[in-house]
C-alpha cells in the first residue's frame, strides 16, 4: 500500500459529497478519481460530474475499469440507496476496502448478500452512520465503565428537522421514490438510533413491535411510504428499548439535535445528544456533570470520527466502527420492524 | 398539606383490615388532627369538609360510596377501581379525580403551546416517567395517567393499544403505544429501586414542540396537584381533570393489562364498551 490511503470515490449521487470533502482533507488519504456505471440517468451523471468539479477529481464512467486499478486501496460507495448493495458488492469483488453509505440495502436479502461478502473479504467493511459524534463515544465508555450500573431501559429518538411538508418537486423529490430509496424513513433514519443503542450499550433488539405513519409530508404520502416510525424492542439482555424515528419540521428536542439517546441503568439516567460534546449523566451516581456546550458544527465531528476509523482500520486491520455484524443486528431489525408494521404482531428478529 | 394554611387534616380513619399505627404516630402530633375509630365517626363530624381517599383498590370503593352518600367532595387518586368507576358515573361530575399528570408544569406548558397554536396538529407525544418502585401495584396508574394526559393532546379516540412489560435488576418498565389516525402515542413507566426519578414530557407538532423534563416530578406533581385542588375546591380553578379523563385512564388502564396478556395490540373498542 502506498504510503497515503488511495480513496476513489463510488458514484455522487446522494451523500458523497458530505463524505468526499472529509476524506479530501484527512492527510493520510489521497483521493484519486469518482466513478460510475454508465448506463444511469443523464441528471446522476450530471451530479457526478459536479462533485467530481467540486473536489478536483476525474469523473469516469468506466466503473469496472476503475476499481481494477492497483492505484486504488479503498472506496466509498454512495449512490442513491438502491445501488449500495451491488456497487459495493463489486468493490469488494475487485478485492477493495469498502466504506458504504447507509443502508447497505434497501432489501434483507440485499443486506444478506453483502453482509457475507462482507465476512468473505480479507479487506476492510465498514459503513456509515451517525455514531461518531463525541458525546455517543463518550456514552459508550460511561457504559463501558459501569457509571450507569446495570442498564434498565434505553430510549433513542431521531427526529429530523429538514422536512418537505406540502412542497412538492418533481425532480428533488424522485429520492423519495421507493424504487429509488428503498422504503421510508424506518429504512433511512432508523438505523441511525439502532446503531447508536448497539454502540453505546452492546445491544441489539430479539424481537420488535413497530408502527408507522405519513404524517408529516406530502412526498411520503404521494409515494406511500412512513414518515414517521416507532419500535418497541425487546433486547438481547430482557429490558425494553423504545425508538422514534422522523421527518418532521421541528427537532424533537431542546438542543435541536437530530438523534437523542437515553440510557437509563440502576444508579442514572445517562443522555447522549449529538450536537453536545458531553454525555450528560444525571441521578444519584457521583459524578453529575454539569458543563454543557454546543459544537459549532456536530456533523463535522461524527463525519471526521467515522471517515478517520475506517481509515485506521484499513492501515491497522482493526475492527471498524460498524462492520458486517453490526450491520446484520441492525439492518434485520429494521426489516423485521417493517414487518411489524404490516401485520401489527411482535417480530422476532432472526 | 400538614403545612397547608387551609387545610386540618381529620384522621385518619382505621377500617377493619388495617391497623393505623404507623399514621397516628405520624399525624398524632399535630394539634389539628382528630381520630376516629371508623370513617363513618368521622363523616359524621361536621369538622370534616372532603375527603382524600388513599387506599387499596379492593377496600376503597366501599370508603369512596360512603363518603359519596355523605355528600362529601371527593378526591380519589388514581386509578379507579371497577367499582369506582360505576360510583363516579353516578356521580355525574362531582367528584374530583386524581389522574394527576394535567398538574404538571411540562404538561400546563404543552396545553399552553397547543393552545396558541405554537405546535400546530399534534403528531406525536412522548412520556417517560420513572419512579419508586409500586409494589403490588397492578393498576398502571402513573402509566395510564401518562397515557390519557397524552392521549387528550390527540384529537379523537386511540385505533389501538398496545404495551410490553420487561423486568430486569429490580426494575419494571412497561411501554405503552397508542395508535391515532393522524398521530402516536409513546409512554414508558420505569419503576426502579433507588434510581433515577423523573417525568420527562415531549409534544411534537408540524410546526413546534414542547420538550419538558422534571427531575423531581413526584414531589411537584404531588404539590401542584394538591394546591390545584385546593383552587378548584376554592373556587379559583377549573379541574383539570373530569371523572370522564379518569374512566378514560382507567379503559386505557385495562387495554393495556390485556396487551400484556395477550401480547397483542387492542383494539379500542374492544375495551370501550365493556365498562
Amino acid at each position: 500500500m502506498a504510503e497515503k490511503l488511495r480513496v476513489g470515490l463510488v458514484s455522487g449521487i446522494r451523500h458523497q459529497d458530505d463524505y468526499a470533502a472529509f476524506f479530501a482533507r484527512h492527510p493520510a488519504v489521497t483521493l484519486v478519481g469518482l466513478a460510475d456505471d454508465a448506463d444511469i440517468p443523464d441528471d446522476y451523471h450530471a451530479l457526478n460530474r459536479d462533485l467530481a468539479a467540486q473536489v478536483g477529481l476525474e469523473y469516469t464512467t468506466d466503473l469496472d475499469a476503475f476499481l481494477a486499478r492497483d492505484d486504488v486501496d479503498a472506496v466509498c460507495v454512495a449512490p442513491e440507496y438502491a445501488r449500495h448493495t451491488p456497487l459495493a458488492l463489486r468493490a469488494l469483488a475487485a478485492d477493495k476496502h469498502v466504506l458504504v453509505d447507509k443502508p447497505i440495502g434497501i432489501t434483507l436479502e440485499q443486506c444478506d448478500a453483502l453482509i457475507a461478502a462482507a465476512r468473505r473479504t480479507r479487506r476492510t467493511f465498514a459503513w456509515i452512520a451517525r455514531i461518531g459524534h463525541p458525546s455517543l463515544q463518550r456514552a459508550r465508555d460511561a457504559v463501558a465503565a459501569g457509571d450507569l450500573g446495570e442498564i434498565v431501559n434505553v430510549n433513542a429518538h431521531f427526529l429530523a428537522t429538514y422536512g418537505n411538508g406540502e412542497k412538492w418537486d418533481d425532480e428533488e423529490y424522485a429520492f423519495f421514490d421507493p424504487v429509488v430509496n428503498g422504503g421510508g424513513e424506518l429504512l433511512n433514519f432508523g438505523l441511525y438510533p439502532l446503531t447508536a443503542i448497539l454502540n453505546v450499550t452492546g445491544l441489539a433488539p430479539a424481537a420488535v413491535h413497530c408502527v408507522t405513519g405519513a404524517y408529516f409530508n406530502r412526498p411520503h404520502r404521494e409515494f406511500d411510504i412512513e414518515d414517521m416510525a416507532l419500535l418497541n424492542c425487546e433486547m438481547e439482555n430482557g429490558i425494553l428499548a423504545s425508538v422514534c424515528v422522523g421527518r418532521g419540521h421541528v427537532p424533537g428536542n431542546l438542543h435541536h439535535s437530530d438523534l437523542w439517546l437515553e440510557v437509563t441503568g440502576t444508579r442514572g439516567t445517562l443522555v447522549a445528544d449529538e450536537l453536545e460534546p458531553d454525555a450528560v449523566l444525571t441521578g444519584p451516581t457521583p459524578g453529575y456533570v454539569e458543563r454543557r456546550y454546543r459544537y459549532a458544527d456536530g456533523m463535522q465531528a461524527h463525519f471526521d470520527a467515522v471517515i478517520e476509523n475506517f481509515v485506521w482500520a484499513v492501515r491497522t486491520g482493526g475492527a471498524p466502527f460498524l462492520g458486517a455484524d453490526a450491520a446484520e443486528k441492525v439492518m434485520h431489525t429494521v426489516f423485521a420492524a417493517y414487518a411489524s408494521a404490516a401485520t401489527g404482531a411482535v417480530v422476532t428478529v432472526d | 398539606m400538614d403545612d397547608s394554611p387551609w387545610v386540618a387534616l381529620v384522621g385518619p380513619f382505621p377500617t377493619e383490615l388495617r391497623p393505623t399505627t404507623r399514621w397516628r404516630d405520624r399525624y398524632g402530633r399535630l394539634p389539628r388532627t382528630i381520630h376516629a375509630r371508623a370513617l363513618a365517626e368521622a363523616l359524621a363530624d361536621p369538622a370534616l369538609d372532603s375527603v382524600i381517599l388513599h387506599w387499596n383498590l379492593p377496600e376503597r370503593p366501599a370508603l369512596a360510596e360512603d363518603v359519596l352518600a355523605r355528600g362529601l367532595p371527593l378526591c380519589l387518586p388514581g386509578p379507579l377501581a371497577r367499582e369506582e368507576e360505576r360510583l363516579v358515573r353516578a356521580a355525574n361530575g362531582s367528584v374530583f379525580l386524581g389522574a394527576p399528570s394535567n398538574a404538571l408544569p411540562a404538561v400546563r406548558a404543552m396545553r399552553l403551546a397547543l393552545g396558541d397554536d405554537t405546535t400546530g396538529p399534534v403528531r406525536y407525544v412522548a412520556v417517560r416517567r420513572l419512579t419508586q418502585p409500586a409494589p403490588g401495584a397492578p393498576h398502571y396508574a402513573p402509566l395510564a395517567d401518562a397515557l390519557e394526559t397524552a392521549a387528550s393532546f390527540v384529537p379523537g379516540d386511540p385505533a389501538w393499544v398496545f404495551a410490553q412489560r420487561a423486568e430486569r435488576a429490580e426494575t419494571t418498565t412497561i411501554i405503552a403505544n397508542l395508535h391515532f389516525p393522524a398521530a402516536e402515542v409513546m409512554a414508558t413507566w420505569a419503576q426502579a429501586p433507588g434510581g433515577p426519578a423523573h417525568d420527562d414530557w415531549l409534544l411534537y407538532g408540524t410546526k413546534g414542540m414542547v420538550h419538558r423534563r422534571d427531575e423531581n416530578a413526584g414531589h411537584t406533581l404531588a404539590a401542584q396537584l394538591f394546591d390545584h385542588w385546593l383552587s378548584v375546591r376554592g373556587g379559583r380553578d377549573e379541574p383539570l381533570l373530569w371523572p370522564e379523563q379518569a374512566l378514560t385512564a382507567a379503559r386505557l388502564a385495562r387495554a393495556v393489562d390485556r396487551s400484556l396478556q395477550e401480547r397483542r395490540r387492542i383494539a379500542w373498542q374492544e375495551v370501550a364498551d365493556d365498562g
